[in-house]
């Protein structure tokens, strides 16, 4: 018998936790703390518990597909290239989309966008987080110069405060939840706005049950609330920040009186916030990337300029993330070229038949919606690479089976830019290969072989390295000690854990305030009488994990107490939940835990006001 | 011939062991031997991962790899047997030899009254424990106490009350108890563990009474069974092990030691369990620290009293599927089922991503358990006080009887005659 632990980093959301695969006589049979990875330290949450079981899962598609008559017939590695390289060179390139994942590795991203940019010659490259991610990232670049977390996930629990907002830790991101645990247990006080009484805002010494969608006013009413009490960082804003003015002019209308009435909260709430958040050196705050999150990110790196929280351990602002390899994605350029499409741009370019082909790593679009679906039927050709038949792959001409994080070499780059290991365990189900091997395979098709003959993903990594700046001087070499590297490389042993200790990088090196107005976005009315909130949908790896389905085995949507009462709705109900552009029918979950008049639904569900209904007898 | 209750000095004769090996490298050649002589066809022995801080389950079936395995680790917090459970299908049909420390020895009892393990088939050489450090502490520890880069040091041991170090350009000992003033220091769980010397191993090893002329270059072992003392004498005839009677001081020496070592658990115990509360306020505060539970399930997977292939804390009308925090009875759950028998050994804790004490609130009760009942978990095979009763045939019992009155089935043992 052959017993071995392969040390690894989760496969699921963007805080990298270390995990070790025990692998017995080659097959991945379960999953096993490694404490000594410095963010985790062994601890894992229930994704992380159970990310062994997809592997073996027997939905795993094992080999390549042809669709043949709208029906998938199992084919050579040979066939498939082929048929793939021959509909890429029919198209012309600017009709040509690649949409890259979130939750594939670094090495898989980096070779598919010099597939893009090489091969197919089109800058229309993207990644799923466009959505959500891009523009949280975009804040964050307008503020401090770097697309990316300012501080580390373990330096959280030094924080003497930590404002959470937009973002359920304890449930989402765990690992950075406990980080949070651990602050408030060395005496932070820790402030939760959330219109949902979440895990996390069950830890908060002060609970904002704020309206869904008011964040904005919230963050810019506390801004106004240090400011109007003078209790800004007066050196920290001359000597490192620029435009404080505009932010100052723009939340002088967030008084208390005003975001009491946006936020549906009580007006000494804010100066309550305020008055915590300011008396307390360092500071943290924790967000997450999510639609329009980019305006919530400004308005929380105000809050940080406001009070010199950044640059230091326990202080900044921590982005999390939802897939593991969100920040690598980006990094290492899945993301437009000169003129190129976005993913959403992409999915109305094929509406408009401007988009023929597109070709999807490791990435279920089609649950964004009806219009994406409707987008994937216009199409000449669609090919999804995908270790499982997700309802993205289900509409492709050719399925290319990926291999399992286990079953390959790689990197993910977690939120805190830490670059980690995924290291192979077991050989590739099937006939399965790794997502960088597929495009290869098929750029060989096209008769590119010579610039994509990489030896292994170490090959990969050295090219990425050179390519992009903040990967320089790293190596497989340097990330085999658990702490591996954070971004940029040059801040010590293991890389930069703080970001912007001497000076920030924007072009004149000060941090940039910005004036966030707050924009409503479509408020309750009669018609569409409840606000929505966002909880996490399921994905392709959630979905095919029996242990995770087991807790959530269908979407469903949270109703106040109150509110099902009068509807008369009761909790495993079938709802009908309609908004102005359609409805959903879902089974209702009723509680307590989130605010009157607020429901709760599936992210890629969610959207604006919406009105309920009971369902009728068989929906 | 060696005897259980046999007390020896032990080191080896093999010239490759010596070189690597620590106090004589007697627990390695006891293994070689084993592995030789195929009196087990495995050993699980904890290794060196990617550096001194990560400790790493290895098995070895060639006696040539045992070298690269020699060697304590402090800041291995692992627990072997639950893995002998998953992953060798309890030592059903394979022979395997572990290296253990007392909570391991006592796992392994628990796991086999369950039976989960084939004892049989276990080879256990028990290591004195005085407690491991977890690791991403240690690292901190040294940083901070020690001022010592933890990229540079090569070894580390606990002594004399001291975690001691070795580093490039020297060794610093700082004493355990000024570590765990300043937060540092062994697990909570290793702090309130009065199973210092794991006798219900076949061997219990270690360097405590080791004095004179072989101190640092023997070890200590108390033969505990029939089993280890073949194990003895096998080695020894195979030239791998030279014995002796142990110098009578170092007796007296070593047992000073446990006892210092237990009068320091019971030091913790009534620390920790009187900051606890009592009554009304215990649960107060149990109910505070586990409502920030995410049920991610480690301390169930990481457990080794558990071994339900379904779970209660997944049955639907106790514990609500994916509502987080889960309510209190998936606390009570484990508590109903654990606490009898937990043998304090700290993963529940260790493991939890939302830091909340479980094996101090397991390990609380289980003492309280104790005082009633007299049970005294992973010291031998006695059944735990849940397991008199034999669950297929008590199921059957409660089946026959017809109704669904607990009360009825619980107090009349002979149904229908009341």
């Amino acid at each position: 018998m052959d017993f071995t632990y392969v040390s690894s980093t989760c496969p699921y959301c963007g805080n990298g936790c270390g995990i070790n695969l025990v692998v017995k006589d080659g097959r991945v049979a379960g999953i096993s703390p490694w404490h000594r990875n410095p963010i985790n330290e062994g601890k894992v949450c229930i994704r992380g518990n159970k990310s062994f079981e997809f592997v073996n899962s027997p939905a795993r598609i094992t080999t390549p597909l042809i669709k043949k008559d709208g029906k998938f017939v199992e084919a050579s590695w040979e066939d498939a290239f082929k048929e793939v390289a021959d509909a890429l060179k029919a198209a012309k390139g600017d009709a040509i989309g690649c949409v890259a994942s979130a939750r594939t590795c670094n090495e898989d991203t980096f070779v598919f966008r010099n597939f893009a940019a090489n091969v197919l010659k089109t800058a229309n490259i993207d990644y799923c987080g466009r959505k959500c991610n891009a523009d949280a990232v975009r804040g964050l670049t307008d503020a401090f110069g770097a697309g990316t977390m300012t501080n580390s996930i373990t330096d959280l629990s030094d924080a003497q405060a930590i404002f959470v907002v937009g973002s359920n830790p304890l449930e989402e991101n765990p690992l950075a939840g406990r980080r949070i645990i651990l602050a408030k247990q060395r005496g932070a006080k820790i402030i939760v706005a959330d219109s949902r009484r979440t895990a996390t805002a069950k830890i908060a010494d002060l609970y904002i049950a704020t309206n869904p969608g008011s964040e904005v006013a919230l963050v810019n009413g506390i801004v106004n609330a240090i400011v109007m009490a003078g209790k800004e960082n007066k050196d920290f804003i001359a000597e490192k920040t620029s435009n404080f003015d505009k932010c100052k002019a723009a939340v002088a209308s967030a008084t208390p009186e005003a975001v009491s009435k946006t936020c549906g909260i009580a007006e000494d709430v804010i100066t309550k916030a305020a008055e915590i958040f300011a008396a307390a050196q360092p500071a943290a705050v924790v967000t997450s990337a999510g639609a329009g999150s980019g305006d919530l990110v400004r308005a929380v790196a105000n809050l940080q300029m406001v009070t010199g929280n950044i640059g230091k351990a326990g202080a900044g602002v921590s982005l999390l993330r939802g897939k593991s390899n969100a920040q690598g994605a980006a990094d290492v350029g899945a993301v437009p070229g000169e003129n190129g499409l976005t993913l959403p741009a992409m999915i109305d370019a094929a509406i408009a038949g401007k988009i023929k082909v597109l070709y999807v790593m490791g990435e279920n679009i089609a649950l964004a919606g009806a219009h994406v679906a409707d987008a994937l039927g216009k199409l000449d050709f669609l090919v999804v690479q995908d270790m499982f038949m997700t309802e993205t792959a289900a509409r492709a001409n050719v399925i290319l089976p990926s291999a399992s994080f286990a079953e390959r070499d790689g990197t993910y780059t977690n939120s805190e830019r830490r670059v980690q290991r995924v290291r192979k365990a077991v050989e590739p189900v099937g006939s399965t290969k790794a997502d960088w091997e597929i495009v290869a395979g098929i750029a060989k098709a096209m008769g590119h072989e010579k610039d994509f003959a990489f030896k292994d993903a170490e090959a990969i990594f050295n090219e990425i390295a050179k390519a992009v700046p903040a990967y320089a001087g790293i190596t497989y070499a340097k990330l085999e000690k658990p702490e591996a590297v954070q971004w940029p490389a040059a801040g010590g042993v293991f890389g930069t854990a703080v970001l912007y200790a001497d000076k920030f990088a924007t072009k004149d090196g000060k941090a940039a305030f910005a004036a966030v107005e707050f924009k409503p976005d479509g408020t309750a009315d009669n018609a569409f009488p409840f606000m929505v909130a966002s909880q996490w949908p399921m994905g392709t790896l959630s979905v095919n994990t029996p242990s995770i389905v087991r807790e959530w085995p269908s979407p469903v949507v949270y109703i106040n107490k109150e509110d099902a009462k009068a509807l008369k709705i009761t909790t495993g109900q079938k709802v009908r939940v309609s908004d102005k552009a359609g409805s959903v029918t879902l089974a209702a979950n009723v509680t307590s835990d989130i605010k009157k008049g607020v429901v709760s639904l599936p992210a890629n569900m969610a959207g604006a006001a919406v009105r309920l209904e009971i369902a009728p007898e068989g929906a | 011939m060696a005897k259980k209750g046999d007390m020896l000095y032990a080191w080896t004769n093999d010239a490759e062991i010596q070189k690597k090996a620590e106090l004589g490298g007697a627990v390695t050649a006891l293994w070689k031997y084993a592995l030789d002589s195929k009196a087990v066809d495995a050993v699980l022995v904890i290794s060196k991962g990617k550096d001194l801080y990560d400790a790493k389950p290895t098995l070895v079936k060639d006696s040539k790899e045992l070298a690269n395995t020699a060697g304590s680790l402090h800041c291995g917090t692992l627990l072997l047997p639950k893995l002998i459970k998953k992953y060798f299908d309890g030592a059903a049909d394979m022979k395997i030899g572990v290296t253990v420390k007392g909570c391991d020895a006592m796992a392994f009892y628990e796991l086999a009254k369950r039976k989960q393990i084939n004892l049989d088939n276990i080879v256990m050489i028990g290591v004195n424990c005085g407690g491991s450090v977890s690791p991403v502490v240690a690292r901190k520890m040294i940083a901070d106490k020690y001022g010592v880069d933890p990229d540079v040091v090569h070894k580390e041991e606990i002594d004399k009350g001291q975690f001691i170090i070795e580093y490039e350009g020297g060794h610093k000992g700082i004493s355990v108890d000024e570590l765990e003033e300043h937060g540092y220091g062994r697990r909570s769980n290793c702090r309130r563990c009065k199973m210092k010397v794991p006798r219900q191993a076949d061997l219990a090893c270690g360097n405590w009474g080791v004095i004179g002329p072989r101190a640092g270059k023997a070890t200590f072992v108390e033969v505990c069974s029939e089993k280890g003392a073949k194990l003895i004498d096998g080695a020894v005839k195979a030239g791998v092990l030279a014995t002796e009677a142990p110098n009578p001081k170092g007796l007296e020496i070593r047992g000073k030691v446990e006892g210092a070592m237990l009068k320091l658990g019971d030091k913790w115990r009534k620390k920790d369990f009187e900051a606890l509360g009592e009554g009304k306020d215990r649960l107060r505060k149990i109910m505070t620290e586990t409502s920030r539970c995410i049920k991610c399930y480690s301390c169930i997977s990481a457990c080794p009293i558990c071994y339900c292939v379904d779970c209660t804390t997944r049955n639907p009308s106790y514990v609500t599927p994916g509502e987080v925090p889960p309510n209190f009875m998936f606390h009570l759950i484990r508590f109903a089922h654990i606490a009898s028998s937990c043998v304090n050994c700290g993963q529940c804790q260790e493991l939890c991503p939302s830091e909340i004490p479980n094996a101090l609130f397991m390990h609380s009760q289980q003492v309280e358990l104790e005082k009633m009942f007299g049970h005294v978990p992973g010291r031998d095979m006695e059944l735990p006080i849940l397991a008199y009763a034999e669950e297929r045939e008590e199921r059957a019992r409660l089946h026959n009887t017809g109704s669904d009155m607990i009360y009825e089935n619980v107090f009349n043992p002979m149904p229908g005659k009341h």
